[in-house]
């Protein structure tokens, strides 16, 4: 026990795991994962482009941080170890004030927020319905590209900021034609394009010295890859092949939040979070113009709570932070079942197949630690945050077995992440 | 704390955001085309993320910069055009200095975003005709961030590492293939791991200006190539090496009442969009307080040239039964395609820029510029198989700049406008074949294009 932390430690920066968008799952930043993922009433600077881009509008000094992040799930089935993509990635924010004059003086912040995965920017898995895949938690390794400008109304309603900005993910699409060519060899022309995909971040929030309050509307954010592929002078002819899928999926997202002040020194945060995952369309395309497809996902909303504190503590020059959190993540996932599959235009026919898509409801601790280092009478400071996160999956039963004819699984599991950033503010 | 701020800038640098390279062909922010890209020795704005890292700390101003970019190229082979595609686009930048103590530094951010598409790879067929360096290189969104120290007032430092991704498929297809009617009747399912693959390579550079009036610069640009993989199975094959009919992942081939097991299995995989080494070394000079003169030599690796020619491999295996096999029939052997030696040579790109100042007051101020570049061909004569057209390039381009001073107390600095317009010529180049049976003869090769943009840059003091 007492090498838990350097195991963690090693877990961190060694077989790291970057499933889903990792913000979706594990907060952005080094402040807000700590804190439950919460965010959207009290975070300033770079973290508020995904948490709630109002929070950008309060900052004065120009900002650079980075990070690491990272963790790892251990997941089960019927107490066999199902291993997802490992993985961590790369934590950037800036924020930067535009110094404007007259109306614009201390109006506008500009922030962006990135995360990098260390290996691929993006990997998706399209599996058969009948393998066990775990859709909410191994969606993807993915990119985060994160930008957003802070709107401060001060002079207007003191207090009050605004804010917008986007989420931007790639779509892969492309041909394949292979045939023939003129020396009787088999050639292909292959093309493929990366296309831009956006989801709207929007958000507001009111602020006193002793109390706040932040509403944040994040659009859904959905990554396809879809290849066709055509083949001639085969012996055998081929339908065309459409390949592909959702490789990365995060759902539209309403979050409510507000913080209070009993003390200068201690915030308590309350937070609802509502995601809308019955829009999920599944991870499966059809492979043929008129052929059967996967079963639907029928995902459900989810509402997740979130509670929070923050105690910090002044020494000089330096600011202590320390930061605890909780969140009950429910799965918006259906057990594993017998499902119909579905004809192209989306109507469930009578043929039946497994369908194990696997989630479990979560429950999720998180600390974290900050500490700022004040360097001058302007702003300018350095600012460490870590964090930690334990997610304890709640033992869930399905209804069909690993495979035909066994027992209803079980599935189960945890995981521990983690991360640290580092920044100046000038 | 200098330490602190060093490390933490140079490990912004690691996984810093650029891609591709549209600027090599079609330069960034219209003041720099214009120039003919001869501003490696003093550019400062936010085309400095490409031309010159070390420049983003000159001016010590906060500037965000965004503009409009398009080119269209009019390329022929034998008069008939090649269509290729366009390439429009916003271009955008950020410079952010900072200070701590006397130390200055800077960080950057360019972009370069196609109005089209992120980024497109295409693999041709191998003796398909194709105008190599623009067909598809220009398909690229270009994003980079960048760091810049002044240590010392005469030194500027930057860099960064850029890094731009590319696609990679590994898929499996199973199911049942009506051959009488395969499009309607077949019931095929997929599965597949998609993956966007980063590449990175590093850009640094310096200024030196030793006199108020003259500058030099050097910079050096990494190479970069996208390899375009697909990986597809159709069918699994049993312990014996044999197509399987029963597994989970078979194929079948449903010829009436007969089933037939299938194995077909495609292995494709080229190089897109390389670019090579670079290495530049400028200069600028100022005689007058109001006359620029820049002139640049850029050094390209070409001959380090990764070849599109990719190859191919596939593998078909159908356990036809006696009474079909006049129906189906399977070749012995397919032949497969092999990749080839492109054999690019090394060019030497010299470039040379003028600039005039001809009105400065303290409301305002207005430059003309004019520049010309030319790129030699790093192509052989395509006397083989294939068909990597290129030739080489002469580019004149003017522009003018309008900067304006008075705009306080709303913008306490300044707001810049630059136009530019580009003409390329591609003088006419006749690729003669050795073989006088080639599928696709002897041809003659030109073409003219020419590009455009403005770009509009809020300087803060």
């Amino acid at each position: 026990m007492k090498h838990a932390p350097l195991a963690a430690l090693l877990l961190l920066f060694t077989s790291s795991t970057a499933y889903a968008s990792p913000q979706d799952l594990f907060g952005f930043g080094g402040r807000s994962p700590g804190m439950a993922m919460t965010g959207a009433s009290y975070v300033e600077g770079y973290e508020a482009v995904f948490s709630n881009p109002a929070g950008l509008a309060p900052v004065r000094t120009r900002g650079l941080h980075l990070g690491l992040q990272g963790g790892n799930f251990q997941l089960s089935i019927d107490g066999e170890r199902s291993p997802i993509t490992p993985g961590r990635g790369i934590v950037i924010g800036f924020h930067l004030p535009l110094p404007f004059g007259d109306v614009l003086e201390d109006r506008l912040v500009f922030g962006g927020g990135f995360y990098t995965p260390a290996e691929v920017l993006l990997r998706g898995n399209v599996t058969f319905p009948e393998v066990p895949q775990w859709t909410v938690l191994d969606r993807a390794q993915v990119l985060a590209v994160q930008v957003g400008l802070g709107i401060d109304l001060h002079g207007l309603v003191d207090g009050l900021s605004l804010g917008f900005g986007f989420s931007a993910l790639a779509n892969v699409f492309g041909v394949l034609d292979v045939r023939l060519d003129e020396t009787n060899a088999f050639s292909s022309v292959v093309e493929t394009q990366l296309l831009t995909t956006f989801a709207p971040i929007v958000g507001a929030r009111y602020t006193q010295p002793e109390w706040g309050i932040g509403l944040t509307y994040r659009h859904e954010l959905v990554s396809i890859t879809d290849l066709n592929i055509a083949t001639a002078d085969l012996p055998v002819m081929l339908p065309v092949l459409r390949v592909g899928g959702v490789v990365q999926y995060d759902p539209p997202t309403i979050i409510a939040e507000g913080h209070w002040k009993p003390i200068p020194s201690l915030m308590l945060v309350a937070n609802v979070t509502t995601q809308l995952w019955s829009s999920f369309p599944g991870m499966q395309i059809g492979t043929t113009a008129m052929g059967t497809q996967a079963p639907a996902p029928e995902f459900s909303p989810v509402v997740v709570p979130r509670v929070a504190v923050e105690g910090t503590h002044h020494d000089g020059d330096f600011t202590f932070a320390f930061r605890g959190g909780y969140a009950l993540q429910l799965s918006p996932a259906p057990p594993a079942r017998m499902a119909n599959r579905r004809l192209p235009n989306g109507e469930p026919t009578s043929e039946q197949v497994p369908f194990r898509v696997l989630d479990n409801d979560r429950h999720i601790l998180t600390a974290g630690f900050g500490w700022t280092i004040h360097l001058g009478p302007g702003g300018e400071k350095l600012v460490l945050d870590a964090y930690g996160q334990a997610h304890v999956l709640m033992d869930r039963t399905h209804e069909i077995g690993r495979t035909a004819g066994a027992d209803p699984m079980v599935t189960s599991g945890y995981g521990l992440v983690g991360g640290w950033t580092i920044g100046a503010e000038f | 704390m200098r330490a602190l701020l060093l490390t933490l800038a140079a490990l912004s640098l690691a996984p810093s955001l650029a891609s591709a390279q549209p600027m090599d062909t079609y330069g960034m922010g219209s003041r720099s085309v214009a120039l003919g890209g001869a501003v490696t020795a003093d550019v400062e704005d936010f085309s400095a993320n490409y031309y010159n890292p070390a420049g983003l700390v000159r001016s010590g101003e906060l500037r965000v910069g965004v503009g409009w970019f398009g080119a269209h190229h009019m390329f022929e082979v034998n008069g008939y055009d090649s269509n290729v595609d366009p390439v429009h686009g916003i271009v955008l930048g950020l410079n952010v200095p900072g200070r701590i103590d006397d130390f200055r530094f800077a960080f950057g951010l360019g972009v370069h975003l196609n109005d089209q598409r992120v980024s497109r790879t295409r693999t041709l067929p191998r003796e398909r005709p194709r105008w190599e360096l623009y067909d598809n290189r220009g398909q690229r969104t270009y994003l980079a961030t960048s760091l810049s120290i002044q240590p010392f007032d005469w030194l500027r430092i930057g860099g960064g590492i850029a890094f731009l991704s590319y696609s990679k498929n590994n898929l499996l297809i199973r199911g049942d293939i009506d051959f009488a009617n395969p499009s309607l009747n077949s019931q095929l399912e997929h599965q597949l791991t998609a993956e966007l693959i980063t590449i990175r390579y590093p850009q640094v550079g310096v200024q030196v200006q030793p006199l108020e009036w003259l500058n030099f610069g050097l910079v050096y640009r990494g190479e970069y190539a996208l390899d375009n993989t697909l990986v597809a199975e159709v069918g699994t094959l049993d312990s014996s090496g044999r197509p399987s009919i029963d597994a989970r992942d078979a194929t079948r081939i449903i010829v009436g009442e007969v089933v037939i097991p299938g194995y077909l299995s495609l292995l494709s995989q080229s190089v897109n969009a390389y670019v090579p080494h670079q290495i530049s070394f400028g200069a600028s000079v100022e005689p007058t307080p109001d006359l620029r003169i820049s002139f640049e030599a850029t050094y390209l690796f070409w001959s380090l040239y990764q070849s599109p020619i990719g190859s191919s491999a596939i593998d078909l295996r159908i356990a036809v039964p006696p009474e079909l096999q006049d129906t189906i029939m399977v070749p012995d052997s397919l032949t497969q395609g092999v990749p080839a030696d492109a054999n690019f040579s090394d060019r030497i790109v010299p470039r040379v820029g003028v600039e005039y100042t001809a009105v400065r007051n303290t409301d305002l101020a207005f430059a003309v510029r004019a520049g010309y570049f030319y790129e030699n061909s790093p192509a052989p004569n395509q006397g083989g198989a294939f068909n990597l057209i290129d030739t080489d390039r002469h580019a004149w381009s003017v522009g003018a700049g309008l900067e304006l001073f008075q705009l306080r107390p709303v913008l306490p600095g300044s707001l810049a406008m630059d136009v530019h317009f580009q003409y390329g010529w591609l003088p006419s180049r006749t690729m003669i074949k050795e073989s006088p049976i080639d599928p696709v003869g002897d041809y003659t090769a030109e073409g003219h294009m020419i590009a455009g943009g403005a770009t509009i840059e809020a300087r803060f003091e």
